[in-house]
């Protein structure tokens, strides 16, 4: 029997099929031959079936047996980190090397760090872990210099900082 | 036929100094993350893809053969000494070996599983060369009308295998073979949703999207563990020098041989589902142990049994060898790491096709005697450094991911010196992310991605041969075999299905 629930695989489900069906109307005015288009049709089509069939699954399935996604705050995360990773790729190439990846490493270390002490009331010997990790971000930045420069003859632009 | 003058020149190539070295480091690797919980053993892979450009075929293949044989039987240590599996293809192992480990026959178990996952991946790999010579001289007896009903089989075959939700199967693949035509068409050279850059216009870059889409969403997910949950993040077993006690009795003989039953079943289940494309480690070791489990006379199968330990182990490296089947045949791969597998010789300049077998035989017998050759080091190292790899469960979140984070910007950007690559590293991480958290499955994009271009090129050849006849799919006898194991297989899983879900509502 058909149970009409609007569930979160239920909502995914719509948007993928209004974003496919869009899509797969827009190829009608591409400046392309239909058989230049007919793959890219095929693709959307699946796409907008695969939509069509999650919706579906949850109507037919008793309401147990539904597998949601976890809700969960990680908009923050799928921003920050890629940011992150972005951020450390340019200043590598307009900083330098040497001294993006240590300090990319060492702020890193440096904040969780001082956020491992606060929570466990251990602010004394924070010092002596954060020199420690210091010597490890160097020697992880010196092992990717020969990695990837001395070894893999890497092409980096020249900067002002090694 | 066998080529003596190939093979001579691929056993020294493949019988030197580096070569073995790079297996050597291929295998520490991957049993190294194999080992540690929550990183797939695909994550390496796709962090040495790089090499590859700079790298010989016989030392680039080396390498990642051994992360990928060290990969598949490093997740076992894990699972059985804390019942928490390294790769998901080792969650089968955790039943017997766990409660193994916990009844105080913990290095039984792990060296039953060192044992079955050699005995499997050797033997599979004795079937991959002893298969891949007469079906690839069958090969070139594929035109582009068998070769489209083929790739047409293998697409149905990874997204009914790959998910117990058909739809996030079908939504996976159709998403692949949307990034796969981006760019310019194949046959008349026009520009297909580049949305004016320039970048795009020779396609989705492969590797960047290989690295992005299956590494940045775990650096993602582990980041996020440990800002937001910094007790747990980390370290996986709380006892785990305690519960892993090396001063324990080993394996016997006797005790290895009593698991014939396993072993057999494990190898023919791993070697026979790992040369389809799409079950992949995971479904093998599964099927192989339920499979087992019927013939066992142990009664303790399922509570603590080395047999239970060696079908799981044995069919889940079975699988290595075999899906070099497909994959050397017809430019197939039959899992996501095959795929990365599969990019890495495309990048060496082999056009892994229906043709490679006759025209790059050296390649082809290079890497037949690679993964024989990596089978003695994964043994070796398996053996040798267990203790060291149980420990590596325990370097801290925190230090490990940021590490891991730069070597993929960097190695994203090596590849051809391209800050875009970054950008398409990216988002395919946040891809890769969706995919992760929507729980579509990977296999079926990362195959349609490979295979779209194939398929178009012989699918659009077929219509210009035919004049747009449709029938001409139809005609070779070849061709109505293909078909017809098609609609089979999909009339049959779904029945299946059908049944196992009324089975479980009944229940």
């Amino acid at each position: 029997m058909i149970t009409f629930r609007v569930t979160l695989n239920v909502k995914i489900g719509i948007m993928i099929i209004i974003v496919s069906a869009a899509a797969f109307i827009w190829t009608y005015s591409m400046p392309l031959r239909s058989m230049e288009l007919f793959i890219p049709r095929i693709s959307l089509g699946l796409m907008g079936l695969g939509g069509f069939l999650i919706i579906l699954k949850d109507f037919l399935e008793p309401a147990a047996k539904i597998m949601e996604p976890k809700r969960e705050r990680i908009l923050p995360f799928l921003a920050g980190v890629p940011a992150a990773m972005w951020l450390y790729g340019w200043s590598f190439r307009n900083i330098g090397l040497l001294t993006s990846t240590f300090l990319f490493l060492i702020i890193w270390w440096i904040c969780i760090s001082i956020r491992d002490a606060k929570r466990t009331d251990s602010m004394k010997s924070v010092t002596p872990k954060i020199l420690k990790l210091a010597a490890l971000a160097f020697i992880i930045t010196a092992t990717v210099h020969l990695l990837f420069i001395e070894l893999l003859n890497m092409y980096m632009p020249s900067t002002f900082l090694p | 036929m066998f080529d003596m003058e190939a093979m001579r020149e691929a056993f020294f190539t493949v019988f030197a100094l580096d070569t073995a070295l790079f297996i050597m480091i291929g295998v520490v690797v991957g049993i190294s993350v194999g080992a540690i919980p929550g990183l797939a053993h695909s994550l390496p892979i796709a962090l040495v893809l790089p090499f590859s450009f700079v790298l010989p075929i016989h030392q680039t293949m080396g390498l990642l053969i051994g992360t990928y044989k060290g990969g598949t039987y490093g997740g076992s240590i894990t699972a059985i000494s804390f019942g928490t599996p390294g790769t998901s293809g080792a969650a089968a192992t955790v039943a017997d070996g766990y409660a193994l480990t916990k009844l105080g026959k913990g290095k039984k178990a792990l060296q039953m599983g060192l044992y079955a996952s050699i005995t499997g991946d050797t033997l599979s790999d004795l079937a991959l060369i002893f298969l891949v010579v007469p079906i690839g001289m069958m090969a070139p007896r594929f035109g582009p009308a068998e070769l489209s009903a083929l790739y047409f089989l293998a697409l149905s075959l990874v997204i009914v295998f790959s998910t117990e939700n058909p739809g996030k199967g079908i939504l996976s693949a159709g998403i692949g073979f949307f990034l796969a035509i981006i760019g310019r068409d194949i046959l008349t050279g026009g520009l297909r949703f580049t949305f004016g850059v320039r970048y795009l216009e020779a396609g989705f870059p492969l590797v960047p999207l290989l690295i992005g889409f299956f590494a940045v969403p775990e650096v993602i997910k582990q980041i996020k563990e440990v800002i937001s949950r910094p007790d747990d993040s980390g370290i996986v077993g709380e006892a785990a020098e305690k519960l892993l006690k090396l001063k324990e009795e080993g394996l016997t003989l006797k005790e290895f041989l009593s698991t014939w039953r396993g072993l057999g079943l494990g190898t023919l289940v791993g070697t026979f589902l790992g040369a389809l494309p799409g079950p992949g480690a995971t479904l093998s070791s599964y099927t192989a142990y339920s499979v087992t489990s019927q013939f066992s006379k142990d009664v303790n199968y399922g509570k603590g049994a080395l047999e239970g330990v060696a079908a799981a182990e044995a069919a889940n490296n079975a699988t290595c060898g075999a899906t070099f089947i497909p994959l050397l045949t017809f430019g197939i791969p039959g899992s996501s790491i095959a795929a990365l597998l599969m990019a890495a010789l495309i990048m060496e300049g082999v056009p892994v096709g229906p043709r490679v077998v006759v025209d790059h035989t050296v390649v082809v017998y290079t890497l037949f005697l690679l993964l024989l050759l990596a089978n003695p080091f994964n043994l070796l190292f398996g053996r040798l450094l267990i203790p060291v790899y149980s420990k590596l469960t325990r370097i801290p979140a925190a230090i490990l991911w940021p590490v891991i984070a730069i070597v993929l910007v960097i190695g994203t950007y090596a590849l051809n010196n391209r800050p875009f690559d970054i950008v398409i590293c990216l988002i395919a991480g946040l891809i890769g992310y969706f995919f992760k958290w929507f729980k579509l499955p990977d296999g079926p994009l990362v195959l349609s991605f490979l295979v779209t271009p194939l398929f178009e090129a012989n699918f659009r050849q077929a219509l210009t041969i035919s004049r747009g006849d449709f029938t001409y799919f139809f005609t070779s006898g070849i061709s109505q075999v293909l078909w017809i194991v098609t609609t089979l297989t999909i009339f049959f899983f779904v029945r299946k299905r059908k049944k196992t879900d009324a089975k479980i509502s009944g229940d």
